[in-house]
């Protein structure tokens, strides 16, 4: 695979001599696009210069069907902005360079990547993180969307329709993927439409999976990544601020939110950094929407194994594993909503 | 039939995790090998509770669709309804059990969303009835990670 990625740099960088790929490997997790990290050295003019760099790759089958144009725009949109991410470099969806789509983007060294399942997995630097966690959200959903080239690849919804707009697709999934009825979330999917929530207060840039686990920090505890952009959409900014307080992320701690900071000091950053408003029933709405989505993503990952399209164990052990925790997550909320006895 | 299913599953991953794993230096190997470890000690605990689990659950349902009849005969219950709720296992095959859960749930679905905006008396027992099925369903189905320490 080295020789490959080196003809196609080759191709990229015209002017560049002595293109080497060294030190190529395969991270671990992230289902839904094969992750690889190599070490590019390449001279021009004489000067001998090195760079690592992640090349994003589409697997035969995957979590998240999503079009690697969307997350390569969204890492566009932010590049060099108040929200961390690597330089994108390269989109290409010829197959013959490497059988299937890929792009390539800058590595960000020297960080970790925290479990998402984990408790508390930020430790003694949560208090730091947390607070570039949820200001750095609030920025996302303040993005200019007229600046972002991330508009030009996604729909743009009605305020009034976000929420239908993703019930609707999720449902579809849902339907689509399921390979056992599931009570509770069909319930649930019915509390919500006879409950919507009000109109986005906004149209912002949803992330679409910003969580704990989805970014990279350094040792002193700052946040150099937003990683993960693949499920980028605009929509409703209460979307992004629902998914990232799930209480499946960071072992469902209420009053410590992903694991970092408390819920009010979280929503006052965010607020503060968004200009948006947290209105306690329509966030309701959305806390009980990432539990569907999350789900519809864990009957997807099931079915993808037991069909034998992508054998990672990772997709078994999201359908066996997160699915019980993500209902019992789903219900407390419908619990708490009046939607469940 | 010895040894037992789920003592052969937890050794082999005992003999992943401490023969296996250390030696690989590759991370994403290392790191898979040790999720299939970790799906092996849970398919291990499944192995032992997944037909109690069907068998459970089957009847809880089928007693909730009897409640259906007996209190609310006069309605139009859902098609299916009526012929199962007085069924019995044919087989405890697991595959089996699992076909029949699919059948009651999805039953239970269609019961659950006539029942559920209902506002007459039996209707509201009904549906408590089946939150009460649900909210028992979803404690039996959390599965826990198993603790490798020690």
């Amino acid at each position: 695979m080295e020789e490959r990625i080196e003809h196609y740099l080759q191709h990229k960088y015209p002017d560049r001599d002595n293109i080497k790929v060294t030190d190529l490997h395969r991270i671990h997790g992230g289902a839904s696009r094969q992750t690889f990290r190599f070490k590019l050295s390449s001279s021009q003019d004489g000067r001998v210069s090195e760079r690592n760099l992640i090349l994003r790759r589409d697997p035969e089958g995957s979590l998240i069907d999503t079009e690697r144009a969307l997350e390569y725009s969204a890492y566009r949109s932010f590049f060099n902005t108040d929200v961390p991410v690597p330089e994108a470099l390269f989109l290409e969806e010829d197959l013959k360079w490497l059988d299937r789509p890929f792009f390539i983007m800058e590595a960000i060294d020297d960080c970790e990547v925290a479990s998402p399942f984990g408790i508390s997995p930020y430790g003694e630097v949560r208090q730091k993180i947390g607070e570039q966690f949820w200001t750095i959200l609030g920025h996302i959903c303040g993005t200019d969307l007229d600046k972002t080239e991330l508009r030009e690849v996604v729909e743009t919804p009605e305020l009034d329709a976000c929420w239908c707009k993703e019930l609707d697709y999720w449902e579809s999934v849902i339907d689509e993927d399921e390979l056992e009825p599931n009570p509770l979330l069909r319930a649930a999917i019915r509390h919500m439409r006879r409950n919507p929530p009000a109109p986005a207060q906004r149209l912002s840039v949803v992330h679409g999976d910003y969580r704990t686990g989805n970014f990279l920090y350094d040792g002193e505890g700052t946040i150099r990544s937003i990683l993960d952009w693949e499920m980028a959409h605009i929509g409703d900014p209460l979307e992004d601020l629902g998914w990232a307080m799930d209480g499946l992320w960071a072992y469902d701690d209420p009053d410590q939110p992903a694991g970092m900071i408390s819920t009010n000091e979280a929503i006052s950053l965010w607020e503060k950094a968004s200009g948006c408003m947290v209105d306690a029933k329509s966030f309701m709405w959305w806390r009980m929407f990432a539990c569907v989505k999350g789900l519809g993503i864990w009957i997807s990952s099931a079915k993808e194994y037991q069909g034998g399209d992508n054998l990672d164990p990772i997709l078994a052990s999201a359908g066996w594993l997160t699915i019980g925790r993500h209902n019992k997550v789903l219900l407390g909320l419908l619990r708490a909503d009046g939607g469940a006895l | 039939m010895k040894p037992d299913l789920e003592v052969v599953l937890q050794t082999l991953a005992t003999t992943l995790f401490t023969d296996f794993v250390p030696h690989v230096s590759d991370d994403y190997q290392m790191k898979t090998m040790a999720m299939v470890g970790v799906l092996m000690i849970v398919s291990a605990d499944q192995i032992d509770q997944q037909a109690d689990l069907y068998v459970t659950d089957n009847d809880a349902i089928r007693s909730v669709f009897r409640t259906a009849l007996e209190t609310m005969p006069h309605s139009k219950l859902p098609q299916g309804v009526s012929e199962t709720a007085f069924a019995e296992e044919e087989s405890y095959r697991v595959s089996a059990l699992r076909n029949v859960n699919n059948r009651l749930r999805q039953q239970l679905i269609a019961l659950h969303t006539a029942v559920e905006t209902e506002t007459s008396d039996p209707a509201k027992a009904l549906n408590k009835s089946i939150w009460q099925l649900i909210s028992a369903d979803v404690e039996r189905r959390i599965i826990e990670l198993p603790n490798l320490e020690g």
